[in-house]
């Protein structure tokens, strides 16, 4: 069954449908959260929010593409959460490491063990710089780059105009640039700038 | 100041370096971006830098998902939703979790109203409480000081009524002479205007079956619970304006004031009345106590609401939130 099908079945009350769609989008949409909400379990709280607002929601939905929609909601979702920590911040030392047990996803299975640590620092490094950004340019640097969408699909997911989307991601990308050859001596051998 | 990252005499900024890494770009402004990096070392490095730093968000590795986000039936219906086939909240169901919280703020505001109605009666009564006493019951709440009833006022005491109260009460209280005189003359008009009331008729007509009661045989007319002899002293009392000498006369049904007597050269006037207890105690007071009582009952039933409406609002809040998945 191929996706607007999904999307229309799940629109009259099919809930195994828009399940499918589920766990199409899952991986998607938690790394889109965790990577603007900076912190695993909020990062899931955040997308399983989300999958249940867009299940609420898919009356709405009139489009012919479900990802940015969906993606749309998971970062206003995110935005939502942000606003809630700034308003009751707490400090759990444990969000701030990855847990072990949800780790980076090995890629490729023929990478050596090295390659994935190595990866896996990238990774972590690039979280501390993208959390220095304004919420906004991390949604656009989000998707655009580490997502792979296009100028489009960012703007629909971020519902801003795709100008905007350019100005934002020019800055965002700008400050990662310098917070990252700043802190060169962190980044792996092989990523440094 | 600082060096600059990447000296360049160029004037294109990182947004068109950025649209041109994308090919977000025309084709006027590709060629002009082209040229200028071909011509300026300082803006082909921060390309470069720009380019590399995409390249590495393009790496960042991806998270394994900790759990499946798949939805529950419950999970669905406890946010309000609909699932096919699943049995569908009934019309109490769905009106119960909106109706809680505002039936808790409703009753909660009427609690606050009807504070503030008790609040603000309960000092009007502060105020009004010690001349209404001192004029009905024998507890006076006016008393400036109380005294044993064997005490004599002494010769020469300062203006000050003394109120001598049945043998039961056992005691004299001595109050203000203002007070006292102002009891009095509101008592003696009260009775007046209540001659021909019903009530008033009642108390008169049990008072006339009661014993006299005088300044000199008050200690030996059969006591009684509810019987009220009032002596005031005054220093100043003028003899002209007095009968020259005590004067205790017996109430009959069609005389049933309260009498002001003067004591003449011994400056006291005397005021007799015989009360009977029940009909003049309940005068002051029940009426506003009834309507206190049933206050403070509403006050209560709708803090017990508040507190139910409240609690089940909670729960059904927190419900919605636990669902399992």
């Amino acid at each position: 069954m191929d996706e607007l099908a999904l999307v229309s079945a799940a629109k009259t009350g099919d809930l195994p449908a828009f399940n499918q769609l589920v766990l199409n989008y899952q991986s998607l949409a938690y790394n889109v959260a965790y990577r603007i909400v900076g912190e695993q379990d909020a990062a899931a709280d955040a997308t399983q929010d989300a999958f249940l607002k867009a299940y609420k929601a898919l009356g709405s939905f009139r489009g012919k593409s479900f990802k940015p929609w969906l993606l749309r909601i998971v970062t206003n979702t995110c935005y939502d959460q942000l606003r809630a920590k700034k308003r009751k911040p707490t400090t759990n030392l444990d969000d701030a490491l990855v847990n072990p047990e949800h780790s980076w996803r090995w890629l490729d299975p023929g990478e050596r063990p090295e390659e994935y640590a190595e990866r896996v620092e990238l990774g972590r490094v690039l979280q501390q710089a993208i959390a220095q950004l304004p919420p906004e340019q991390r949604a656009v640097v989000v998707l655009s780059d580490i997502q792979g969408l296009t100028y489009d699909e960012t703007a629909q997911a971020t519902g801003v105009s795709l100008g905007t989307v350019k100005s934002r991601l020019s800055r965002a990308r700008a400050k990662l640039r310098d917070y990252l050859q700043e802190q060169e001596e962190l980044l792996p051998h092989r990523y440094r700038l | 100041m600082t060096k600059p990252r990447f000296p360049t005499r160029s004037t294109i900024g990182d947004e068109l370096l950025s649209a041109y890494l994308d090919g977000q770009v025309t084709a006027a402004e590709r060629q002009r971006v082209e040229q200028a990096l071909a011509a300026d070392a300082g803006l082909r490095e921060r390309y470069d830098a720009l380019q590399m730093t995409v390249n590495l968000l393009q790496e960042a590795p991806p998270l394994r998902v900790p759990r499946a986000f798949v939805l529950s039936e419950a999970q669905v219906l406890a946010a309000g939703g609909k699932v096919r086939g699943a049995p569908q909240p009934g019309f109490f169901d769905r009106l119960f979790p909106r109706l809680m919280p505002l039936a808790a703020a409703a009753s909660a505001i009427l609690l606050i109203v009807l504070l503030s109605i008790d609040f603000l009666t309960g000092l009007g009564e502060g105020v009004a409480a010690p001349r209404l006493v001192a004029q009905k019951t024998e507890f006076a709440v006016v008393p400036v000081r109380e005294e044993h009833a064997s005490r004599e006022m002494p010769a020469g005491a300062p203006a000050a009524a003394v109120i001598e109260l049945s043998p039961e009460v056992g005691r004299t209280v001595v109050v203000d002479e203002e007070v006292a005189r102002t009891a009095l003359v509101e008592e003696l008009a009260k009775r007046e205007s209540e001659k021909t009331s019903p009530q008033a008729e009642t108390v008169i007509r049990e008072n006339a079956m009661m014993p006299i009661s005088t300044p000199g045989a008050k200690n030996t007319a059969t006591p009684r619970p509810a019987t009220v002899i009032a002596k005031m002293s005054l220093e100043e009392a003028s003899p002209a304006a007095t009968p020259p000498a005590p004067v205790a006369e017996k109430m009959t049904a069609d005389k049933a004031e309260p009498r002001l007597e003067s004591a003449g050269a011994s400056g006291e006037i005397h005021v007799t009345e015989s009360i009977a207890p029940t009909p003049v105690v309940s005068q002051a007071t029940p009426r506003r106590g009834d309507g206190r009582a049933w206050l403070r009952l509403a006050e209560f039933v709708l803090a017990l609401l508040f507190i139910i409406f409240l609690a089940g609002a909670l729960v059904l809040r927190r419900r919605k939130h636990t669902v399992a998945p």
